[in-house]
């Protein structure tokens, strides 16, 4: 799909574009709301990369890996922001467990602890400092090679590694903060 | 292999998702308009070297001056 829908895209193709963006947008949506940690900048963010990418369309080259250039793009969006957003105290995200998490109804066949393990794992995610966060969503959640995360993050492809032991570790310890703290009520 | 982590699917609400499509398909293949900065860099550099020009043909007319007294 990818292939094909990126040489549309490159000839102007607008149903190209909206196949693009009907598949990548949950994607970048929740990347975006899980580094921002706020579902409202995330949405801004998704329409300041999706039309960076309708912009850039016809320059795109002929090999360009789609979700490494949207998470690219959506990064650099969202580290402009922070730039800006540093300026303005009032806009600065209070850190807080109770952060509003991405959510979804448990499925039919969900069982409850597998629910409570999701918010549990929602949760944890958005309490890592942002460097961790980035790498653990690139590599972990959306499936990017470490040499493809690397080149998005500007560091080397060990060091991305790197980043990432350190992540799950962090995750991990995250975890089992917020079990501890669930037990105590 | 990397372990993946399940997450939370999540989506943009229909009306954002329509207002972002509407948005982008205005633009597809139009290049960002330049800034002011873009324009007025190059015409600055331009004067700055035709300023520059004018000087060192004066000093060359001068030296020349001189040098033939």
């Amino acid at each position: 799909m990818e292939q094909d829908a990126l040489e549309r895209l490159r000839a102007g193709d607008p149903t190209a574009f909206d196949a693009i963006y009907t598949h990548f947008r949950p994607r970048v949506y929740g990347f975006l709301w899980r580094l921002a940690r706020d579902p409202e900048v995330a949405r801004d963010l998704v329409q300041d990369t999706f039309v960076a990418l309708a912009r850039n369309a016809r320059r795109l080259e002929p090999d360009t890996h789609l979700a490494a250039w949207l998470f690219t793009v959506a990064r650099n969006a969202w580290r402009s922001h922070r730039r800006w957003a540093m300026l303005d105290a009032g806009r600065l995200v209070v850190l807080d467990d109770d952060l509003a998490i991405p959510t979804q109804a448990r499925a039919p066949d969900e069982s409850v602890d597998a629910a409570r393990h999701r918010e549990r794992l929602e949760r944890a995610i958005l309490a890592l400092p942002e460097a961790a966060r980035e790498v653990l969503l690139l590599v972990a959640v959306e499936g990017l090679s470490h040499e493809e995360a690397a080149k998005i993050l500007g560091v080397t492809p060990e060091a991305t590694r790197q980043r990432l032991r350190r992540a799950r570790g962090e995750l991990s310890h995250q975890i089992e903060r917020l079990e501890k703290k669930e037990k105590r009520r | 292999m990397t372990e993946r982590l399940i997450v939370t699917e999540v989506d943009l609400d229909a009306a954002a998702t329509e207002r972002i499509r509407r948005r982008a398909a205005m633009v597809i293949g139009t290049p960002e308009p330049s800034t002011a900065t873009e324009r007025l860099v190059p015409l600055g550099a331009f004067l700055f070297a035709v300023c520059y020009l004018v000087w060192a043909a004066e000093r060359a007319q001068l030296f020349i001056f001189m040098v033939s007294t």
